[in-house]
């Protein structure tokens, strides 16, 4: 494990954290790729790691009836597997869509940094908080179904 | 020169005006109120009488008179009715449409009656609503044909206003008491003398048949003293310097919710209102449906349908509605016309029923310093000048065959239409097709074929639409137009342009994507961001994958299967994607909500407002702004957009009752 901190750079969750903190990260973290098409997770798998995009694109599916439905794509910068830190399984299948390089965390190795170091903690949490949010909010935007036919006269 | 008539002489006037014109519309006391109605003699004239008013009262009594003085030819005020309606009914046919038993639809105009109209005794706030209706139904880019038929042959014999009613405030807003520009001739009641100035050839015309002298020196300073006296003695005013800005200012002023509490909705003030000007249509088909008529009707911004599109009302409620009427009247106008919209009869505050007084609104919404607003100011826009040539707008569409209809997804089509007349349609614009008995939708024209035949995309959703959308390749429509503004291809040369469109908004862009990928268009780069509900409801999938070679393209659906290779998520998160250049080009179509977004996105990253363009929608109902009906604050959508830049648009998009 360990990766070079520069590595660290192009992931917004770890923006603001001070050399030190930014050192004691890169050695948690892991650099993996991934080939377009093959899986990352399934829905329902137990979620132990996190992961950063550092290139490529993945895509979140559910399933629905017998069917995989794609709910959303990630790009680079953008965190995925947020189950890792919680303690349930995956509640979305993440599928590689162009080959990507991710930044792989054991999710409770990343939470025990968290709880260490509460300064590394704020600021993660601080992130994630921003970037589900946002997921949040362009969800509800998806849920208007803005492009569907309007309301009938 | 001013030249003066005994009181005696008046009926030469009138013998006069008979001569010149095919009728003579004057006052006359009907069913308790001062009616403007064809005049068979001066008997009919109500003299001595006079209305008193009072908020929300309206009462026919006796005019006060000096000792020595004859009763009074025009002591009376005004009237709920005005020259309004001899000029511009409050209902009219406009065309028939016959579908023939080979399926071609003929559309016949319905000629304009016309006739050649005195219209005596016009007060000097009326003389002003007049020329405020010109400069709307005639000087702008289309003329309404009818209207200026009747106004062409119309002539306006104005009354000076020596003693005001209790409602007037026309020296407030530059209309009176002195008659002003559009008379043709102005008569002053003074005792027993008449005098008459004639300001037009035909005003002069008219007055040469009268026997007439010279006004004395005296007299002429008795009129002046007259109109100096009735200016001092008005017991209202507005201040209209400045006012557009201070009433947009204070949108969410509390008094606008204080007015709706008491505001009926009824409609009336926009009734009696002189120059309001909106209205609806209606279409009426005979049993066996093979002969329509659509017949125009003045329509209040208080109603319901005035602003409805698909279904959604954008002003439903009655503050939305009466704010709507007063930063319109008072506000929007002036961006619009180049002037203030009220001319100070009072009309509207003796005919509501509960009395509402505009000149107290007012004086109440502007008293204080604007609060501190969470939306950006709305730019005031400069009123385009009176344009000298405009194009007579009949509002008569013309027969087109539909040559093609090509699938695009489920519920949408592409036309192909044959219309040579609107062959000139530029990339933004749009036509509005209809079906006889149906109805009318302005839709963007998305393009157009080989053979040089228009593109309209049409969704089916309201039953105009819908029967649209279900045509077969033979089958005739109705066209009207090209009308509003374009994109502004021009401003591409040398730019970097990212056009982001959302479901059917990739339509009225489809042509200007088209323009961008020539060569000639000189754009340095072009991105393309695209959205849509899923990968089935995106039309032009062909063409947009061909797109590919000229330019970067990016998709996006909100939900897809899961062999779907670009991009699940709203639009908005293509934007990270690209670099997004302050001094690029933006142009974006879609849902208003999904507009909003982008465009906020794009200033976040510091885009300047003016490189974003956005197209607007609202109720387009004539296209030509005539109607009224697509009102959005200062803008007229259908004239000054739809396609406008985010920094004119930006204020009232982002709030509710617009
Ligand atoms: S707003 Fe009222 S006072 Fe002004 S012109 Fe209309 S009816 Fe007359
Ligand atoms: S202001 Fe008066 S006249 Fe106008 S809609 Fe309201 S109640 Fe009716």
């Amino acid at each position: 494990m360990s990766v070079d901190v520069a590595l660290l750079e192009g992931i917004p969750a770890f923006h603001g954290t001070n050399p030190t903190t930014r050192a004691a990260v890169a050695r948690l973290a892991e650099r993996v790729e991934a080939k377009a098409g093959s899986v990352l997770f399934h829905e329902g798998d137990p979620a132990t790691e996190v992961y950063f995009l550092l290139s490529g694109r993945i895509s979140l599916g559910m399933r629905v009836a017998q069917r995989e439905l794609l709910v959303l794509t990630l790009h680079a910068g953008e965190m995925t597997g947020w189950s890792g830190l919680l303690p349930h399984g995956r509640v979305a299948t993440a599928r590689v869509l162009d080959d990507a390089a991710l930044l792989r965390f054991d999710g409770q190795a990343l939470l025990d940094a968290c709880e260490a170091d509460h300064e590394l903690g704020y600021r993660v949490m601080r992130h994630l908080f921003g970037d589900l949010a946002r997921r949040l909010h362009d969800t509800r935007l998806q849920l208007m179904d803005v492009f569907g036919p309007a309301r009938k006269a | 020169m001013i030249r003066a008539f005994e009181r005696a002489r008046l009926p030469e006037l009138y013998a006069a005006l008979s001569a010149a014109c095919d009728r003579v519309i004057g006052p006359t006391a009907r069913d308790g109120a001062i009616v403007l109605a064809e005049l068979a003699s001066l008997d009919e004239l109500p003299v001595g009488l006079r209305d008193q008013q009072a908020p929300g009262r309206y009462r026919l009594g006796e005019a006060k008179r000096a000792e020595g003085e004859p009763p009074p030819v025009f002591g009376y005020v005004n009237g709920p009715r005005s020259a309004k309606e001899w000029l511009f009914p409050s209902q009219e046919k406009l065309y028939t449409a016959e579908r023939r038993p080979d399926g071609r639809i003929g559309f016949s105009a319905v000629p304009t009656h016309a006739p050649s109209t005195a219209l005596l005794g016009v007060r000097a706030c009326d003389v002003a609503s007049v020329r405020k209706q010109d400069r709307i139904l005639l000087e702008g880019q289309h003329a309404d044909a009818r209207y200026a038929a009747r106004r062409e042959r119309a002539l306006l014999v104005a009354v000076s206003c020596l003693e005001p009613g209790e409602l007037c405030f026309c020296a407030s807003t530059g209309s009176g008491p002195k008659p002003g520009e559009g008379a043709d001739l102005v008569l002053s009641e003074l005792g027993e003398r008449f005098l008459i100035e004639a300001r037009t050839p035909e005003g002069e015309a008219v007055l040469s048949r009268l026997t007439t002298r010279e006004a004395s020196e005296e007299e002429t300073a008795e009129l002046e003293r007259g109109l100096a006296l009735a200016e001092a003695s008005m017991g209202r005013s507005i201040d209209i310097a400045g006012l557009p800005e201070k009433l947009y200012a204070r949108l969410d002023h509390p008094r606008w919710a204080e007015v709706a509490e008491r505001c009926l909705s009824c409609g009336n003030c926009t009734s009696v209102c002189p120059t309001c000007f909106c209205t609806d249509v209606v279409d009426e088909s005979d049993l066996d449906a093979t002969t329509s008529a659509r017949t125009r009707e003045w329509l209040s911004c208080f109603s319901a349908d005035h602003g409805k599109v698909h279904g959604f009302d954008p002003r439903p409620h009655t503050l939305d509605r009466y704010r709507q009427w007063l930063t319109h009247k008072l506000g929007g106008w002036v961006a619009q016309f180049g002037e203030t919209g009220c001319t100070g009869c009072g009309r509207c505050i003796a005919w509501c029923p509960v009395g509402i007084d505009i000149t107290e609104e007012v004086k109440a919404i502007v008293a204080e310093p604007a609060p501190a607003s969470r939306h950006a100011p709305l730019p005031m826009q400069v009123a385009p000048p009176p344009v000298a040539q405009p194009a007579l707008e009949q509002l008569l569409p013309r027969e087109a065959r539909v040559v093609e209809v090509v699938r695009e997804t489920d519920d949408v089509v592409t036309l192909v239409v044959d219309d040579p007349e609107g062959a000139g349609i530029e990339p933004g614009q749009f036509q509005m097709l209809s079906l006889p008995g149906l109805g009318e939708s302005a839709i963007s024209c998305s393009g157009r074929a080989p053979g040089g035949e228009l593109l309209h995309t049409v969704r089916g959703v309201g039953p105009t639409s819908r029967a649209i959308e279900a045509l077969a390749a033979g089958a005739s429509i109705g066209v009207r137009g090209p009308y509003g503004k374009r994109w502004p291809i021009e401003l591409a040369r040398g730019r970097v342009v990212t056009v982001v469109a959302g479901g059917l908004g990739i339509a009225p862009l489809r042509g200007a994507i088209r323009a961008l990928m020539v060569p000639a268009a000189g754009v340095h780069e072009l991105r393309l961001l695209l959205g849509a509900r899923s990968p089935e409801d995106l039309p032009f999938a062909e063409e947009i994958e061909a797109w590919r070679e000229h330019a970067r393209v990016e998709l996006t659906v909100d939900r897809a299967g899961p062999d779907w290779p670009h991009h699940v998520g709203v639009v908005t998160r293509l934007l990270p994607l690209i670099t997004l250049p302050p001094e690029g080009l933006y142009l974006s179509c879609g849902p208003e909500v999904m507009m909003r977004f982008v465009a906020n996105g794009l200033v976040a990253a510091g885009v300047p407002r003016e490189h974003v363009y956005v197209s607007t929608e609202r109720h387009m109902k004539c296209g030509a702004g005539l109607c009224g009906r697509c009102q959005h604050g200062p803008s007229i959508i259908c004239r000054d957009g739809p396609v406008f830049s985010y920094d004119r648009v930006e204020a009232l998009m982002a709030r509710e009752g617009f």
